[in-house]
């Protein structure tokens, strides 16, 4: 089939330039999601630090 | 005056009629509303080599000097903590994106070249700056058309979500409760997570730096607590300034003999594409989602993923309560709605990367 505007050759490139940066933004978005995991854990809010769990406090009472 | 310089000068008064009449996005389309008049009064100074307009043009948008100032503004607004407290939203804001490429595929299927079709896409990621941005530096033609297609889809976002998401979804889907448990963050997590996004948007794709770099400066002057001062004038003067030199600068690019032409009805009619591929697309995404997840994700959040911060988060958070009004999803919905906003910035980086 022809279609006489369309330029096949620019249809094949947005064609991966969407299958590539549909990856690439996804794995960068898992990047991302991935740091402020690692973020919190590294960073806790003041008062999380070294707080004893309430279950190991009951552990040590029995 | 030709009858061009007639239509685009109703153009540019039906814009300044949306801005105060209805509300859609007054801040930009007023000024572009006004620029357009400016540059369509046969043999205006203003747009003539060394007019005022023609000298923001060059020294604004040819820069990519404006869009990336709005960033540092945009940055120091932002408030990154619903998704530092929920952060698999992170996902919606790149599941949102879809719309971008999407469009961009249309835009070459419709006879644009690569670097306009993947210009026009940037209306999808539902941010003028990106869009501006990329458009000046691949489609500069294209810039004023494709400047009020982005502008008027963020400002009808409530108008084009809410039937997107409805065909796509059943009551039930959107009557799942998604409740909501505050979590502090610490001050260093939210002083560290500006400079960490940067760096790894930067590794990913280094010419997104201007942008993502910009837009995570200003967030970090807002949260290091110790510019307040600086903080501020980034969130009013400095975004008041840039948004009023850019809107009418954008204006200034409306002449009638670039704008009045098939091309422009096509990218209206690709941006309103755009923005419902968007939609569809965060939506699809999170039920596919919900079929690994024990603990379920109301669809509707996922259609929040696209950049307009914070119309569609309110948008779906109102359809959300009108389906159950115990229902409050807003959190949820402004975490995928700031994720969208890196998401977008990061669309716009991959394109400029990707496209040759």
């Amino acid at each position: 089939m022809t279609v006489p505007w369309v330029n096949w050759d620019t249809v094949l490139a947005s064609l991966r330039v969407m299958g590539w940066g549909m990856a690439g933004i996804m794995i960068t978005a898992l990047a991302f999601w991935g740091a402020i995991v690692m973020l919190r854990r590294a960073f806790p809010p003041r008062g999380a630090v070294g707080e004893t769990p309430p279950d190991l406090r009951v552990d040590k009472q029995a | 005056m030709t009858p061009g310089h007639l239509v685009m000068i109703a153009i540019g008064g039906l814009l300044i009629w949306l801005a105060i009449r209805k509300e859609y996005e007054p801040a930009l389309l007023l000024p572009i509303g006004f620029g357009a008049i400016l540059a369509n009064i046969p043999f205006s100074a203003a747009v003539m080599p060394g007019g005022v307009l023609e000298l923001l043009h060059r020294a604004g948008i040819a820069t990519e000097l404006f869009p990336v100032l709005i960033f540092v503004a945009v940055g120091a607004m932002m408030d990154f903590s619903p998704l530092l407290q929920n952060p698999i939203l992170m996902v919606f804001g790149a599941a949102a994106q879809f719309g971008v490429f999407f469009t961009m595929l249309l835009a070459a299927v419709a006879g644009f070249p690569l670097k306009e079709a993947a210009a026009i896409g940037v209306i999808g990621a539902a941010d003028g700056p990106t869009s501006i941005y990329v458009a000046s530096i691949f489609a500069p033609r294209l810039l004023g058309p494709i400047s009020v297609a982005a502008y008027s889809y963020m400002s009808l976002v409530p108008i084009i979500q809410p039937p997107v998401i409805r065909f796509l979804t059943s009551r039930a889907d959107r009557r799942i409760v998604m409740t909501y448990r505050r979590q502090d963050i610490s001050r260093t997590t939210l002083i560290l997570f500006p400079i960490v996004v940067t760096v790894i948007a930067g590794l990913v794709a280094p010419i997104s730096v201007p942008l993502i770099g910009m837009l995570m400066f200003g967030n970090l002057i807002r949260e290091c607590g110790v510019l307040e001062r600086l903080s501020r004038a980034a969130q009013e003067e400095l975004a008041n300034l840039v948004t009023l030199l850019l809107g009418i600068t954008i204006g200034s690019t409306m002449r009638a003999e670039t704008f009045l032409t098939a091309d422009t009805l096509l990218i209206l009619l690709m941006g309103l594409a755009a923005f419902v591929m968007d939609t569809a697309a965060g939506v699809v995404f999170a039920k596919l989602l919900n079929l690994f997840l024990p603990q379920k994700i109301n669809p509707m959040v996922g259609a929040a993923g696209i950049s307009a911060f914070p119309m569609s988060a309110r948008v779906i958070a109102r359809m959300a309560l009108k389906e159950n009004p115990q229902n409050y999803i807003l959190m949820h919905a402004a975490g995928a709605n700031v994720a969208g906003q890196i998401g977008s910035i990061m669309a716009g980086g991959l394109i400029l990367a990707l496209v040759r």
